[in-house]
């Protein structure tokens, strides 16, 4: 059966170089011999589907083809950051020398130029980086777009802005299989919810970051969104699975050490103990999850905020009695200690695969 | 893999057609703001607003900051005294504009946060504000003052310094303060129009309104929250081009002093968001 995705083609291609690498580890080795017409029947049969594969999904069938594919993944994300920040400040040089229907033309014009060079370059350019270079740009336009023409027309501000945004991101990202574009969808989303969240608690809109609770809506709607089947999609569970562990964890961490922010009812001390109770139990859960699952963005992302909630739990502890080399000897032993778990924890990931 | 293709056709093409629905929307919305009649319309000078200097940065556009004070009755006070909380902006106020406070705020002499404290609402701007004679009157009264305790103290270092200060700030209160103030808050527009019905010397804007706890009121361990306004949603306005042009003009023929170089003609529309329709000279 042939792969769906680039991802599933790439990695299919991978499992036939290590293949034959093996292979002639063991025939060099002595462990295994077979027959010309075995060896040449396999070889055409790998032959003819790395080239189906090549042609199909622009895979990397050599080493030295999957650095220069690295290389032009980077070159591509910072030429898109590049380009639109250079579209940003070459509006804002020249904007006030235009007329307002000039304005109004170029700023609604530019994201449907970007989203028309996406489109082509999808079908002119199988390695795919084109296209995300060009829908980066497109989204760019379109932030500029309504930014500008709020400022135009003194329009006032609202949240509504963000699931715009986030819809067409989220657009793009399905579109062309950007992972890097459906971090910006999500990211406005969670934007839009929490404001939302806000104005429904009684604040103004702007002012939603001042309350981390209101990030925890935008949790349960991420982590559900990742358990949907994306065959075709390489990433994007993993991707809404951290997001909805991040938008969880650092208000958690937040209001661990700042109770004031939160909206229940009772004194700081309190909500403070409580968000580390919190904090500790659910990375736990979620490196056990994680584990269970074979799901390895969460049991290191659980990882990471276990050790930061217990460093800072213990700096709460230590840091004002304990002499400066004790303290950090302290850290470094709980640190040998947690390598030997980790250590432990790989192994059962590995059980669990095997 | 044909139906991959196909699929993405289909988001491509919703693309489209979501970047021009939205945009449509935006122009709808402005052209609903500006469908006549107008909500307000007022003139302002150059001393209600102010031209921000963008000439250090890359931005070409032209704007203005609209400055607005709120009355204070201490002749101490600054020229722009937005953070005060102004006299009408007491507990029933706040109680009007739906702020709950809940009790037990202080528990050992600690302040609690435990209600968002700032919230959207409609402010009214008064031009040549009753609020601006009082101003200038406390600045003359303080002048006054100094100047008689200079006489039988003549040799007071401090208090010549005090009155130079003093008169410092009434000339720039009576040349260069803005006569814009902020006299009342509400929710409903509507009913605050039926409040100040004069539409070329009330206006109504959007802006956010919030409170703090007045330590000078505080008693026993408790304060009483003022209000104050936070900011205005529209404070700076866009300078089309042809005003912008006009403007350059009046603005390079005169130094920046103290008194205007320009008069602006401000229009709120129905969503009671803002545009320029008149540049002048202040001598027209």
């Amino acid at each position: 059966m042939l792969p769906k995705t680039k991802t599933q083609a790439q990695r299919r291609v991978d499992q036939i170089d290590s293949f034959r690498r093996e292979l002639k580890q063991l025939e060099d080795d002595g462990v295994v011999a077979l027959e010309d017409d075995q060896l040449g029947s396999i070889d055409r049969y790998h032959s003819a589907l790395l080239k189906k594969l090549t042609e199909q999904f622009d895979v990397d069938a050599t080493h030295r083809a999957r650095q220069l594919s690295l290389g032009m993944k980077i070159t591509s994300f910072l030429g898109a950051i590049a380009l639109g920040a250079s579209l940003f400040f070459l509006f804002y040089r020249f904007w006030g020398d235009f007329s307002t229907v000039t304005q109004v033309a170029v700023l609604i014009t530019a994201p449907l130029l970007g989203l028309l060079a996406a489109w082509v370059a999808v079908w002119r350019d199988r390695s795919g980086y084109f296209a995300k270079l060009f829908a980066s740009v497109s989204l760019t336009c379109f932030v500029l777009d309504l930014s500008m023409l709020g400022q135009i027309f003194n329009i006032s501000p609202s949240e509504n802005v963000f699931v715009v945004w986030a819809l067409f991101a989220f657009l793009l990202a399905y579109a062309i299989d950007s992972r890097l574009l459906l971090a910006a969808g999500i990211i406005c989303l969670t934007g839009y919810l929490s404001a939302r969240m806000g104005t429904w608690s009684g604040c103004y809109w702007i002012d939603f970051g001042e309350w981390p609770e209101n990030f925890f809506p935008a949790v349960g709607l991420l982590f559900l969104l990742s358990f949907f089947r994306h065959d075709h999609f390489a990433g994007f569970r993993a991707t809404y699975r951290v997001f909805a562990l991040l938008l969880f964890f650092i208000p958690a961490l937040i209001l661990a050490n700042w109770g004031e922010g939160s909206y229940l009812p009772f004194s700081s001390d309190f909500i403070e103990g409580f968000y580390q109770l919190l904090g500790f139990f659910a990375s736990a859960g979620v490196i056990w999850l994680g584990i269970r699952k074979q799901w390895i963005d969460m049991v290191n992302t659980g990882n990471v905020f276990f050790t930061i909630f217990l460093y800072t739990k213990f700096y709460d502890w230590w840091w004002d009695w304990l002499p400066k080399y004790l303290f950090f000897l302290l850290i470094a032993l709980v640190a040998i200690l947690m390598l030997l778990v980790f250590k432990r924890l790989r192994t059962c990931v590995v059980e669990e695969k095997t | 893999m044909k139906d991959l293709l196909q699929s993405r056709r289909s988001l491509f093409i919703i693309g489209f057609l979501l970047l021009l629905a939205v945009n449509l929307l935006v122009l709808a919305g402005v052209a609903a703001n500006r469908r006549a009649p107008a909500e307000s319309q007022v003139v302002l000078t150059e001393r209600e607003l102010k031209w921000l200097n963008h000439s250090h940065s890359e931005n070409s556009g032209m704007t203005l900051k609209l400055n607005w004070r709120v009355f204070v009755d201490n002749e101490t006070a600054g020229l722009y005294s937005t953070w005060t909380s102004p006299e009408w902006f007491g507990m029933e106020k706040l109680k009007e504009l739906g702020f709950s406070f809940p009790v037990d705020l202080h528990k050992n002499g600690v302040r609690k946060r435990k209600r968002p404290h700032k919230k959207e609402a409609v402010i009214v701007l008064e031009k040549n504000s009753s609020c601006f004679r009082k101003s200038v009157d406390i600045r003359k009264k303080a002048v006054k003052k100094v100047q008689q305790q200079l006489e039988l103290e003549p040799e007071n270092q401090e208090l010549r310094n005090r009155l130079e200060r003093l008169e410092t700030q009434l000339r720039q209160e009576q040349i260069s303060g803005s006569r814009l103030f902020a006299v009342d808050a509400g929710l409903n527009p509507d009913k605050l129009r039926q409040q100040y019905p004069d539409r070329h010397r009330y206006l109504l804007v959007r802006g956010v309104v919030g409170y703090r706890y007045d330590f000078a009121t505080m008693a026993g361990g408790k304060s009483e929250p003022r209000g104050y306004v936070s900011r205005l949603n529209n404070g700076v306005i866009h300078v089309s081009l042809p005003y912008r042009k006009r403007l350059d003009t009046l603005i390079a023929e005169k130094k920046n002093g103290e008194s205007p170089r320009y008069r602006i003609e401000l229009t709120y529309g129905q969503r009671l968001e803002p545009w320029i329709t008149g540049v002048y000279s202040v001598e027209e």
